[in-house]
């Protein structure tokens, strides 16, 4: 019998329609323009003098962060989140690797709403 | 010249943005009063413009604009932070009527909230607040 984690939808399908998927694909790019931020272009400006690389990935992050909100209150006014879901989802964009982490809950809701195989 | 026409971008950006954000309102509550045959197709019509044509000026309004901040040195003004705020907040707005358009026309059932029609005075608000802080710069 197949278990609700071995269900893996596709990130990309229907992203345009479906907001968890849309929700799922922003979150990617956001947690990874967050990692890309913190973990690579912070260090290069502050230790080795090198701002160049914040100043381009400075304006993408904060441009994925709108994304992901606008997409969050998107699915949550569409119906079917709660409180304590909606407040998770924020509070994950904040937390480097959160969307991430948060994808699996993302894929089982995605999957409560689509079949999935 | 360069900052002139990312501004034009801009501002032909926010104008869509705003338009669509404004009229959509007040013509779901206008829907909401049609035969249902009508009003499933004039909220699915509603949707897709909705969908074509807000999502992405409100995108554009967003690169633009950081483009703008980064280009004018304006990121350091106190006035522009308090924007930036009110910005999040109408797009905020904007993924709030982007669910409501969306549950509209998926659920048969489901009729326009009250507070559908006075998000147009909320979004009102939030964008005299915005404009003031542009024209005046304070701080």
């Amino acid at each position: 019998m197949m278990k609700a984690d071995d269900i893996k939808p596709r990130i990309g399908a229907r992203w345009r329609d479906e907001p968890i998927a849309r929700l799922r694909l922003i979150g990617r790019i956001e947690g990874t323009t967050l990692i890309a931020l913190l973990f690579i272009a912070v260090p290069l400006k502050h230790v080795f003098e090198q701002p160049a690389l914040v100043s381009i990935v400075g304006p993408l992050h904060g441009l994925s962060f709108v994304a992901y909100l606008v997409a969050t209150v998107d699915a949550v006014s569409g119906g079917g989140f709660t409180a304590r879901e909606t407040t998770r989802l924020v509070l994950v964009s904040l937390v480097p690797f959160g969307p991430f982490v948060n994808d699996r809950f993302l894929a089982r809701r995605q999957c409560s709403e689509q079949y999935c195989a | 010249m360069i900052y002139a026409s990312i501004k034009t971008l801009h501002l032909l950006s926010l104008v869509t943005w705003v338009g669509t954000m404004l009229v959509s309102p007040w013509l779901v509550t206008w829907a909401d009063r049609m035969p249902p045959s009508l009003r499933s197709r004039m909220l699915e019509s509603l949707r897709r413009r909705y969908q074509i044509l807000s999502t992405p000026a409100m995108l554009g309004t967003w690169t633009m604009g950081i483009a703008l901040g980064s280009l004018g040195g304006w990121f350091a003004m106190p006035w522009l932070g308090a924007k930036l705020l009110l910005v999040l907040l109408f797009s905020a707005l904007h993924g709030v009527l982007s669910g409501q358009l969306r549950r509209l026309c998926n659920e048969q059932d489901y009729r326009s909230p009250m507070w559908i029609t006075r998000l147009c005075w909320l979004e009102l608000a939030v964008l005299t607040g915005i404009i003031v802080l542009v024209v005046f710069k304070p701080g």
